[in-house]
C-alpha cells in the first residue's frame, strides 16, 4: 500500500514536469503577447519598440523558450513562481490571498450541495417513478438545464436589484456569500443527485440486494449497507474531480460575483497573457486533480475491496 | 415518451430548418426590429429584425450539431480507451490513465479557451473542445466500471474457460457498463449544448450570424430587464433541449438494462 | 471652443472657489449640541449644504478594477480613481476651462514652448512632507526614465528632448523639464503645443519623491508608503475587493475632501453586472452604461431620470488593411463606406444607443463638422453607388470578391458587425464573417498583418482634434493600415502648432476630409453613454445645459449625500 502510494505519487511528480512543458509551449504558441499593446485600454495602442524590448528583457521574455523554461522551473523548485504582469506581485502571494475565498465558496457549496444531491438521488431511486421521483427530477434537472451564468445574473437580478434583500456580489461580509454560495450549490445538485438515483437504481436491483433483502434485513441496513456502497463506486469517480473544480472555483460565479478568487483568475489570466499565473494556476490545478485522482483510486479499494489497488504495482 | 418525442421534433427541425422555419436565419429587416411576440413573429424579432421563431429553429441544427458530433467523438475515443486501460491493466493502465491526467489536469474551460486561441474560433474548432473535453469522462467511466466487473464470479470464470477477451468485453463487459454511459452521453450532449453557452459567454462561441442557441441568450441577456422574450426562448430551448435529453437518457436507461 | 459662459455661471463657480477656499474649521461637538446645529461639515473641512445627509453616511462608492498599483508615473497598469487622490497642476472644469490646483498659476513663453507653473507653496502630502518643485520635476523624468520601461513613456515626447532621453541617447538634464525654485518649475515642448494643458494634466502627477527614494518602486504597493497630495489619501488597499479613499488631513488646496470616504469597488475585468450593481445599490454612480445596458436605462423609469447622456468622445469604424489585397483599392473601400447603412445601425439595430458618423471626429469634439454636406457625401449609404464601385472595383456583385473575417474584439460592437456584414452582402455580395476574439489575439493578427477588416475605435485621450486626427500618420498606425499621405501630413502639422481657431479647424477639416473621400477607414458611428449616479448624490458640478461635460475634472468636488 505504502508502496503503492509512493509510487502514484512520483507519478504525479512526472505528471507535473510533462503539464509544465506542456503549458509552458501551448502559452507561448498561442498569438500575441503580454507586452504587445496598451493593456486594458481598447483603443489599439502598440508600446513603443524600445520600450517593448525592456519589458521583455525585465520578465526574461527574450530569452530562448528553452532558457525560460529552465529558468522557471529552477525558480519554481525553489518556490519562487515569479511574478504577475497584471498584479505586479509575486505569484505565490496573489494565489495565497485569491485561494481563501474560493476555497470557502467551493468548501460551503460542497458541504451544502452534494448531501442535498445524494440525498435527493436516493430518494428518488428508492421510490422511482413516484411523485417523489418527479418533482426531485423536475427541481434537479432545472438547476441542471440552465447555464450557470444565467441562474448567477437572474438571482442578482431577482435577489438584489428586484427584492433587495441581498449585496449584487463582493466578498468580505456574510451576507454576501449567500448568493454565490447558493448558486454555486445548487449547479452541484442536479448533477450530484441524477448520478446517484441513476447509480442506486442499478445497485437496488442487484442480486446481493435483493438477497439482503430475502434475509430480511431492514430496508434502511439494504440500502445504506448494501446498495449505496455498491451505487457509491461510480460516484467516487464523479466526486474526485468535482471536489477538486469546486476548490479551484468556477470563472462563472467569480467573474459575476466580484470574487477576489483564483477561478475567475486563470481566464484572465490567459486573456492578458500573465505567464507565470497560468503557469502557476495550472500547475496547481494538476497537482490537485492528480491527488483527487490518487484519493479517488485509494477510496474504490475501500469501498470496493475486491479491487487490487497496487497489485501491479 | 414526452422526452423521446421532443428529442425527436428537435432533430426534426435540425434536419428540415430551412423548409420549416419561416424566414431565413439571416434575414435582417431594420424596420422591424426589438419586436414584442405577436401572431406574425411568435417569439418577437431580434435587434436586426429577424425572426426569433426562425432562429430558434435553425439553432436545434446547430445545438444538436454540437451536442451529436463532439459526444460522438467522444464516445469513439473514450470507450475503447477506458476498456484498454481496466482489462490490460498494469503499466498499460498506467500510460493511459496518467495521459487523461495530464490533459484533465488544465480546466476544461481553460483547455477551451487554449484551443480556440490556437486555432481560431469558428464552429469546427468549438466541436473540438467539447470532444477533446468530453471523451475522458467516458474513457474513466469505463475503466471504472470495467475494473468493478472483471472482478465479478461470471467473468472470472468466463476468463478461466478460456474465453477470447474480446468475447468476454462485448458480451459480460460492454452491456452492463452500457446504463453509466448511456447516462454519461446522454448528459454529455446537453453539456455541449450548455458548453456552449458558456464559450459565448466569453464570446469565443459560435460565430454569428449563425444562430446557436447559446450565443442568443448570453448576447440578449443584458436586455433582459426590458425585452426579456429576446433571451427567454433561446433560454427555454436549451432548458427544454437539456430536459428531453436528460430524460430520455433516463428511458433508455431502463430499458437497455440487462438486469430487467 | 470655449464659451462664453453666462453670467450666473460665472457667479456660481465664483461663490464655488470662495467657499472652497476659506476652510471653516469644524467647530467643537459641544457648541455643536448645544445650538442643535444641524450643518454638517466635512472632515475636509467643506460646510456640506442644508440637505446634506449626516457625516457617517457621505460615502461615495464607485467601480473599477484593479490597477496595479498606485503609481501612476508608472502606469504599467491604468485603474484606480486617481482623481481623488491626485491633484493636477490644474483642473479642467465642465466647460473645458482650467482652474488652479496643484499650480496657483502658470504663463506660457512667447515662443508658445515654455510652460512656466507656480505651485502652491502650502501643500503637503498626507503624510505632512511639503510638495515641491523637486517632487514635480523628480515625477517627470521618472515616467520618462529609460529605466522605467514606462508603456505610457510617448506621452510625453512631445517634450523637449523626451523621446530621446527615453531612448537613452540624451541625458536627464537635457530633457525640456527645469526646476526654477522650490515652488516653480517649467515644461518646454519640442514645437508649441496649445493644447498642452490637456496633455500635461490628464497624465502627470507628482510622485512623492521621499517615499519613492526610500522604497523604490514598491512605495506604491502600501497606502502606508503611498501618500498622495490630492483631497483624498488612501487609507485602505483590499486587493480584489475595494480602494478606500478618507480625506487627506494635510490638504490645503481649492478642493478639499467634501466626502467621509470615496471607495472604489472592485470589478473583474469581465462578466460583472455593472447596471446589476447599480441597481442594487451597492455602487453610488459614475456607472458609464452603453448598449443594450442603455437600452435598460431608457426603458426604466427610474433609472432614465438618474442617468447623464451623452455621446462618446469615440469614433468607431472599420479598419482596412490597404497594403494588400481587396482593400488596396480605392474603390472597394468606398464601396464598402457606401454600403453601411448607419441610420438603420444607430436607430434600428442599436436602439438609438448610438449615432451615425461618416467623419472620424466624434460629434461635439473641437472642431468636428459632421454636418457638412461635403464631407457627408464621401461616405453617405448609397447602396447603388456602392454596387457601382464594386463592379468598377472588379467584383460585379461581389463575384470574386475573397471570403474574408471582420474582426472585434473582446465582445465590443460585435453586434455592429453582425449588421454591418449582411448590409456588406446585401449591397456588394460580399461575404464577411464576424469574429469576436481576445485584445491579444487581435493584437497579434493587426501586427502581422493576418487583420484585414475589422472594427475598431479610437478614443480621446485629450481634448484636441489633433488626438485623432494625428493617428492615422502615425508610423505605428500606418504600419498597419498601409496608408500615407503627404497632403494630409502637410495639413495636420500646420495646424497642430496653431492656437485653436477656424483656420485651425479649416485644416483639420480638410484632413478629415481625405481619410474620408479615399476611405481610410470606414466611419460608422459614435457611441451614446448615459454615466448614472443616484439621486442622492448631489452637488456634482455640471455644464450649463446639465451635462456631465467633457473630461470635467471636478465633477465630483462639490457633491456630497443628500438626506
Amino acid at each position: 500500500m505504502a508502496r503503492y502510494v509512493l509510487g502514484r505519487f512520483f507519478g504525479i511528480i512526472g505528471v507535473l514536469f510533462i503539464v509544465s512543458i506542456m503549458i509552458f509551449l501551448m502559452i507561448h504558441s498561442i498569438p500575441g503577447g503580454p507586452f504587445d499593446a496598451m493593456p486594458t485600454t481598447s483603443e489599439f495602442r502598440e508600446i513603443p519598440e524600445h520600450i517593448r524590448e525592456k519589458l521583455m528583457a525585465k520578465y526574461g521574455l527574450d530569452k530562448p523558450l528553452y532558457v525560460q523554461y529552465f529558468r522557471y522551473m529552477w525558480a519554481a523548485l525553489r518556490g519562487d513562481f515569479g511574478i504577475s504582469f497584471r498584479y505586479g506581485e509575486p505569484v505565490t502571494d496573489f494565489i495565497s490571498r485569491s485561494w481563501p475565498a474560493t476555497a470557502q465558496l467551493g468548501l460551503s457549496a460542497m458541504a451544502i450541495g452534494i448531501p442535498i444531491g445524494i440525498g435527493l438521488g436516493i430518494l428518488a431511486a428508492l421510490r422511482p417513478n413516484t411523485w417523489l421521483d418527479y418533482l426531485t427530477n423536475v427541481v434537479v434537472i432545472t438547476t441542471f438545464v440552465t447555464p450557470v451564468f444565467v441562474i448567477a445574473i437572474m438571482s442578482i437580478i431577482i435577489f438584489a436589484v428586484v427584492l433587495r434583500w441581498l449585496p449584487s456580489g463582493g466578498w468580505g461580509e456574510p451576507n454576501q456569500w449567500i448568493l454565490p454560495t447558493a448558486v454555486y450549490a445548487l449547479g452541484q445538485i442536479g448533477g450530484m443527485a441524477r448520478f446517484t438515483r441513476s447509480s442506486m437504481v442499478d445497485a437496488m436491483q442487484a442480486e446481493y440486494v435483493r438477497t439482503a433483502r430475502a434475509k430480511g434485513l431492514r430496508e434502511r441496513a439494504v440500502v445504506m449497507r448494501h446498495a449505496f456502497r455498491a451505487a457509491s463506486l461510480p460516484l467516487i469517480t464523479l466526486l474526485g474531480p468535482m471536489v477538486v473544480n469546486l476548490l479551484l472555483g468556477s470563472f462563472f460565479i467569480e467573474a459575476i460575483f466580484r470574487i477576489p478568487g483564483i477561478g475567475g483568475q486563470i481566464t484572465l489570466a490567459l486573456y492578458n497573457r500573465d505567464y507565470p499565473v497560468i503557469m502557476a494556476l495550472i500547475l496547481l490545478w494538476t497537482f490537485a486533480i492528480a491527488i483527487a485522482y490518487l484519493v479517488t483510486d485509494l477510496l474504490y479499494g475501500v469501498v470496493d475491496p475486491r479491487i487490487r489497488v497496487g497489485g501491479t504495482m | 415518451m414526452i422526452s423521446l418525442s421532443f428529442v425527436l421534433l428537435l432533430i426534426f427541425l435540425a434536419l428540415f430548418a430551412n423548409v420549416l422555419a419561416p424566414e431565413g436565419y439571416d434575414f435582417q429587416q431594420y424596420d422591424k426590429t426589438w419586436l414584442f411576440p405577436s401572431l406574425e413573429h411568435p417569439m418577437g424579432t431580434d435587434p436586426f429584425g429577424r425572426d426569433i421563431l426562425t432562429r430558434v429553429i435553425y439553432g436545434a441544427r446547430i445545438s444538436l450539431a454540437i451536442g451529436f458530433i463532439s459526444n460522438f467523438i467522444a464516445l469513439a475515443i473514450g470507450l475503447p480507451y477506458g476498456a484498454a486501460a481496466a482489462w490490460y491493466g498494469g503499466a498499460v493502465d498506467f500510460v493511459l490513465i496518467r495521459i487523461i491526467e495530464v490533459i484533465n489536469s488544465v480546466p476544461n474551460l481553460l483547455l477551451g479557451i487554449l484551443i480556440i486561441s490556437v486555432l481560431g474560433p469558428g464552429f469546427g474548432n468549438v466541436l473540438f473542445v467539447f470532444a477533446i473535453t468530453g471523451w475522458m469522462g467516458i474513457a474513466r467511466l469505463v475503466r471504472g466500471q470495467f475494473l468493478s466487473l472483471r472482478e465479478q464470479d461470471y467473468v472470472l470464470a468466463a476468463t478461466c474457460i478460456g474465453v477470447p477477451d474480446y468475447r468476454i468485453i462485448i458480451r459480460h463487459l460492454l452491456p452492463n457498463t452500457m446504463s453509466p454511459i448511456i447516462v454519461s452521453v446522454t448528459l454529455g450532449i446537453p453539456g455541449a449544448i450548455l458548453g456552449e453557452s458558456g464559450l459565448s459567454f466569453l464570446g469565443i462561441g459560435i460565430s454569428p450570424p449563425l444562430p446557436s442557441w447559446g450565443r442568443m441568450l448570453y448576447d440578449y441577456l443584458s436586455a433582459i430587464q426590458s425585452h426579456w422574450y429576446l433571451a427567454f426562448f433561446p433560454g427555454l430551448m436549451i432548458a427544454l433541449a437539456m430536459y428531453a435529453f436528460t430524460l430520455m437518457g433516463d428511458g433508455l436507461q431502463d430499458a437497455l438494462d440487462p438486469t430487467k | 471652443m470655449k464659451r462664453f459662459a453666462p453670467l450666473f455661471a460665472l457667479f456660481a463657480v465664483l461663490v464655488m472657489l470662495t467657499a472652497a477656499g476659506c476652510v471653516a474649521p469644524a467647530a467643537p461637538a459641544s457648541e455643536m449640541a448645544e445650538e442643535e446645529m444641524m450643518e454638517v461639515v466635512s472632515t475636509g473641512g467643506v460646510t456640506l449644504p442644508d440637505d446634506a445627509a449626516p457625516l457617517d453616511q457621505q460615502v461615495f462608492r464607485s467601480a473599477g478594477i484593479e490597477g496595479k498599483h498606485f503609481d501612476t508615473m508608472r502606469n504599467e497598469y491604468e485603474g484606480f480613481a486617481y482623481e481623488a487622490t491626485i491633484e493636477q497642476l490644474a483642473k479642467m472644469g465642465p466647460e473645458g476651462d482650467w482652474h488652479p490646483a496643484a499650480a496657483d498659476s502658470w504663463e506660457l513663453s512667447d515662443d508658445g514652448r515654455t510652460w512656466t507653473f507656480h505651485l502652491r507653496q502650502d501643500a503637503k502630502w498626507s503624510d505632512g512632507v511639503p510638495v515641491t518643485a523637486d517632487d514635480w520635476v523628480y515625477s517627470f523624468r521618472r515616467y520618462l526614465n529609460p529605466e522605467m520601461a514606462n508603456v505610457y513613456a510617448w506621452f510625453l515626447f512631445d517634450l523637449e528632448n523626451g523621446e530621446a532621453y527615453n531612448k537613452g541617447e540624451v541625458e536627464v538634464e537635457e530633457l525640456g523639464v527645469k526646476k526654477i525654485d522650490d515652488y516653480t518649475f517649467s515644461l518646454t515642448t519640442k514645437v508649441p503645443i496649445p493644447y498642452y494643458m490637456f496633455k500635461i494634466n490628464w497624465h502627470a502627477a507628482p510622485v512623492p519623491r521621499h517615499m519613492v527614494e526610500e522604497h523604490g518602486d514598491d512605495w506604491a504597493n502600501d497606502p502606508a508608503t503611498a501618500p498622495s497630495n490630492g483631497p483624498y489619501r488612501i487609507a485602505e488597499w483590499n486587493r480584489g475587493k475595494n480602494v478606500i479613499f478618507t480625506p487627506n488631513p494635510h490638504y490645503t488646496g481649492p478642493y478639499p475632501a467634501t466626502f467621509e470616504q470615496r471607495v472604489q469597488v472592485i470589478i473583474p475585468e469581465v462578466g460583472a453586472p455593472l447596471l446589476q450593481m447599480y441597481q442594487a445599490g451597492d455602487i453610488d454612480g459614475g456607472v458609464g452604461v452603453t448598449g443594450d445596458d442603455l437600452v435598460q436605462v431608457l426603458a426604466d423609469p427610474q433609472l432614465s431620470q438618474e442617468a447623464y447622456i451623452s455621446v462618446m468622445n469615440r469614433g468607431v469604424y472599420i479598419y482596412m488593411n490597404q497594403r494588400t489585397p481587396p482593400f488596396d483599392n480605392i474603390l472597394v473601400r468606398q464601396a464598402f463606406a457606401h454600403a453601411v447603412d448607419r441610420t438603420s445601425l444607430c436607430d434600428s439595430v442599436m436602439r438609438g444607443t448610438c449615432i451615425p458618423a461618416h467623419g472620424f471626429l466624434p460629434k461635439d469634439f473641437p472642431c468636428e463638422r459632421n454636418d457638412d454636406p461635403e464631407l457627408i457625401a464621401f461616405q453617405n449609404y448609397d447602396p447603388e453607388l456602392a454596387a457601382d464601385l464594386m463592379a468598377q472595383a472588379g467584383y460585379p456583385g461581389g463575384e470574386g470578391f475573397p471570403e474574408l473575417t471582420i474582426y472585434t474584439k473582446e465582445g465590443e460592437f460585435i453586434r455592429e458587425a453582425e449588421a454591418i456584414q449582411r448590409m456588406l452582402a446585401d449591397n456588394l455580395g460580399v461575404s464577411l464573417t464576424p469574429q469576436n476574439v481576445e485584445r491579444a489575439f487581435y493584437v497579434d493578427q493587426m501586427r502581422n498583418g493576418e487583420l484585414k477588416v475589422a472594427l475598431n475605435r479610437w478614443g480621446a485621450d485629450f481634448i484636441d482634434p489633433s488626438n485623432f486626427v494625428d493617428w492615422w500618420d502615425d508610423p505605428a498606425a500606418s504600419y498597419f493600415t498601409g496608408w500615407t499621405d503627404e497632403e494630409y501630413r502637410n495639413l495636420i502639422d500646420t495646424a497642430r502648432p496653431m492656437a485653436m481657431s477656424t483656420e485651425r479647424c479649416d485644416l483639420y477639416h480638410d484632413a478629415l476630409k481625405i481619410l474620408a473621400r479615399d476611405a481610410i477607414g470606414v466611419f460608422v458611428m459614435n457611441p451614446v453613454q448615459a454615466v448614472l449616479y443616484k439621486d442622492y448624490v448631489s452637488g456634482l458640478t455640471l455644464t450649463d445645459d446639465g451635462t456631465l461635460g467633457v473630461y470635467n475634472m471636478m465633477l465630483l468636488d462639490s457633491a456630497y449625500v443628500k438626506e
